[in-house]
């Protein structure tokens, strides 16, 4: 619980700094905000370690997910030269066994064609993250809240279309690699799950200021 | 100044995690034990099926190392286990 309040609080910070940098600033900084609802599924191994544990109710992959962002304008000549910015989320997905929620940061290369209004583009992710058991496994009439963290590394590509100057629509799949691992004790066995990867869709819209 | 040391920042954010993500490390675990729980016996594979024991949402099985289980439905569609060889409990 207290590591989910600190994610959200460094979430919150990163953000205020993002904006009172760009206030300060002499330049006229432009950026965007957006939101993107999707599905996400989480793929997870369970490796036995001594004896064997089957639960029979496994945990469910597929996640529902909701995702706040905000781009930043190139920062430096590099940046600009290249055509890439800087992205910093936050992403919250559940279903009824867990909650997975993380922090990335991300640099977007963007690639327009000439010949059409829409733009494409690929980003490079890093970040960190947590899954929240809602109950415990080895006990199901048992409530718990009992998370494991991970850093996450992954790509994402999308498509913005434009629906007006200010607004696009935004279309978006993401491939993120991590590490939780999730320790299981009987008396006679033991077990780890280790929820490896994520893939994910989300659709959305971005705001640009 | 502060805006490179953004983008700086960012990037090593995005090395670091890509590098950790990918070797496993640096986070921490979530653990759960149930060691106090006595659990029913599983049965053993040599009667019929209706003699195999019930297993139902939420329970979970636990088997000593090297056991080995089978699972399988019986015409009614409840799901049942039972133990080919060592020993198995249900939680």
């Amino acid at each position: 619980m207290m590591k989910s309040i600190i994610l959200k609080t460094t979430l919150l910070s990163t953000l205020i700094a993002s904006s009172n940098l760009l206030a300060n600033g002499n330049e006229s900084w432009l950026y965007a905000i957006g939101t993107n609802v999707g599905v996400s599924n989480t793929s997870y191994d369970q490796i036995n370690k001594s004896g064997s544990i089957t639960l029979i109710d496994k945990p469910k992959k597929s996640f529902n997910s909701l995702e706040l962002y905000t781009i930043l304008n190139p920062l430096t000549d590099l940046c600009k030269e290249y055509n890439m910015k800087p992205y910093i989320s936050y992403t919250h997905s559940q279903n009824s066994d867990l909650k997975h929620q993380y922090l990335l940061v991300g640099l977007n290369k963007y690639y327009k064609p000439s010949t059409t209004d829409i733009e494409l583009y690929a980003r490079v992710l890093g970040g960190y993250g947590q899954i929240d058991w809602k109950y415990d496994p080895l006990n199901d009439s048992n409530k718990k809240n009992v998370d494991a963290n991970s850093f996450i590394g992954g790509i994402q590509v999308g498509v913005n279309y434009p629906l007006n100057e200010k607004i696009s629509l935004n279309l978006n799949s993401k491939y993120l690699l991590h590490n939780y691992e999730t320790k299981l004790k009987t008396t006679n066995a033991t077990a780890i799950i280790e929820h490896d990867s994520t893939a994910s869709i989300g659709v959305g819209l971005e705001y640009s200021f | 100044m502060k805006m490179i040391n953004i983008i700086k920042l960012t990037l090593i954010t995005l090395l670091a995690s890509i590098i950790l993500a990918g070797c496993g490390g640096g986070g921490s675990d979530a653990s759960f034990e149930n060691t106090t729980t006595t659990g029913v016996t599983a049965a053993s594979c040599s009667g019929a099926i209706s003699t195999w024991t019930t297993v139902t949402s939420g329970d979970v099985v636990s088997a000593t190392d090297g056991s080995q289980l089978k699972f399988d439905h019986d015409s009614s569609n409840n799901k049942k286990v039972c133990v080919v060889s060592g020993s198995a409990t249900i939680l």
